[in-house]
């Protein structure tokens, strides 16, 4: 498939393209310049631009967004929210059917489901509250599920939170964490980028609607969320456990 | 009570305001458009410095003009109905103003058959014409607010359409089954500024009570009072 990537320079990016390389035609884009090597096309693109997004669209087979902004409110609201909805244009607008958004859990489940509740599943009525990050990329999931129930897209929406170096075990900020439990909603990276490419290979016809959602993280004793959606229905596994996060020392 | 109107130079906007003004000081607000703003309008970007605190602060109530206010091109619209709804309310919670009334559109509900019984208690199915779902965003972010902030009171006008001047007569002239007339509209909507609340959301469908009205009132009547005309 000819696959662009949004928002590729990000954190994920890297271990999407990896994933993704040598099976699909990669058109990599970002608002600035490419941080990794890579082999794939790389395009200089605003996720917040319409006409730049609908221009970088232009035949392909499916897009990938993987850009977020999460401090600056004007453009978290550019990028997170009206990203998805430049998106969904280009998606029209050329005839693509195959979406993948990603964002962090709580642009589902807020602190009304967090702090109270387990087994969340990614089927839930998203209550991601008034928080920038969580209420910004909800509306571009609203967004993107309102375009599928009027067009022919199909949307897949992998919710993601803290990503892990299953070696080290240190987070991205560089924090290690060994014996002390993790956020449980946790995965390594190189399972998140596999995670992304069985959603985008998957075949269109098994997806029970045009819009679906998964929680992504690895398997966790902690029963808070679920990740059963994502396991069954992509046929994704993971093969980092991170288990020395939550496993006590002594 | 004292009041902010937002989009006030557009006809909603123009509507709503002269039909207030008897009962309520008013500060009428709507987007710097380049040139001389019109008299009495305050221009304003809603932005997220401190300037929108200053605008809202020492307000009773918010009316904010959702659908049939701001008539903009996609993009500009969707960002309006989203950041700056968002900055209203971050500028309420910030100063203190408590009550919100976002007004927006029954037409959400177009994707259900006329001969449903669609009330508060159903599910807003808004289509991809820029205009609806902006203002459905709107509401989307009115409503996490209320869910997350207890001191907050937000109403969820939906009104009926067309809007058309003057009192019920002419909203039953129109023969359209979901037309709401202006004086029902200013009605309805001084009475949600006035009306004891339950609860932090409150979602309440408005159109004038025309033959073979589309929606049903009940929703309206128990909370606000409307549509019986006050004794």
């Amino acid at each position: 498939m000819n696959v662009l990537i949004l928002g590729g320079n990000g954190m994920l990016g890297p271990w999407v393209v990896q994933a993704l390389e040598g099976r699909h035609r990669l058109l990599v884009t970002d608002i600035s310049e490419l941080k990794f090597e890579t082999g794939a096309a790389y395009r200089k693109v605003d996720a917040g631009n319409l006409r730049q997004v609908v221009d970088a669209a232009q035949g392909m087979d499916a897009i990938i967004n993987l850009s977020v902004l999460r401090q600056d409110r004007q453009l978290a609201f550019d990028v997170s929210t009206r990203g998805n909805y430049n998106m969904a244009v280009a998606a029209v607008t050329h005839g693509i059917r195959r979406l993948l958004n990603t964002g962090p859990h709580f642009q589902l489940a807020g602190p009304n489901y967090e702090d109270h509740d387990y087994d969340l599943s990614p089927d839930m009525p998203p209550q991601p509250g008034s928080r920038l990050y969580a209420l910004t990329k909800a509306l571009g999931q609203e967004i993107l599920q309102v375009y599928s129930e009027h067009h022919d897209i199909y949307v897949q929406t992998l919710l993601f939170y803290n990503f892990y170096d299953p070696v080290t075990m240190k987070t991205p900020g560089g924090e290690r964490r060994i014996g002390v439990d993790l956020t449980p909603f946790s995965i390594a990276w190189q399972d998140a980028g596999e995670a992304i490419r069985r959603a985008l290979e998957i075949e269109l016809g098994r997806l029970p609607s045009r819009c679906e959602t998964y929680n992504v993280f690895t398997d966790l004793p902690h029963h808070k969320f679920s990740n059963a959606k994502a396991r069954q229905l992509l046929g994704w596994q993971p093969r980092h456990f991170l288990e020395a996060a939550w496993t006590r020392r002594e | 009570m004292k009041l902010l109107v937002t989009s006030a130079t557009s006809e909603l906007g123009r509507t709503i305001s002269e039909g207030l003004s008897k009962d309520h000081t008013l500060t009428l607000t709507d987007l710097p458009l380049g040139g001389r703003a019109p008299r009495g309008i305050k221009p304003h970007s809603l932005g997220h410095d401190g300037e929108t605190d200053s605008l809202v602060r020492g307000m009773d109530a918010i009316v904010h003009v959702g659908f049939g206010g701001h008539q903009a091109e996609a993009t500009p619209l969707l960002d309006y109905l989203t950041r700056c709804t968002y900055n209203l309310l971050t500028a309420c919670l910030n100063t203190g103003v408590k009550r919100f009334v976002y007004l927006h559109t029954l037409r959400v509900f177009d994707g259900y058959e006329p001969h449903l019984t669609v009330t508060e208690r159903w599910k807003p199915l808004p289509t991809t014409e820029p205009a609806v779902l902006a203002a459905h965003l709107g509401e989307y972010v009115c409503r996490e607010f209320a869910r997350e902030h207890p001191q907050l009171e937000v109403i969820s006008l939906r009104l009926g359409y067309p809007i058309v001047p003057g009192t019920r007569s002419a909203a039953t002239r129109t023969k359209q089954p979901a037309a709401l007339c202006s004086a029902d509209l200013v009605l309805a909507l001084g009475r949600a500024l006035d009306a004891r609340v339950p609860k932090r959301w409150n979602p309440v469908h408005i159109q004038s009570p025309v033959p073979n009205a589309r929606f049903l009132m009940s929703g309206a009547e128990s909370l606000i009072g409307f549509p019986k005309k006050a004794a």
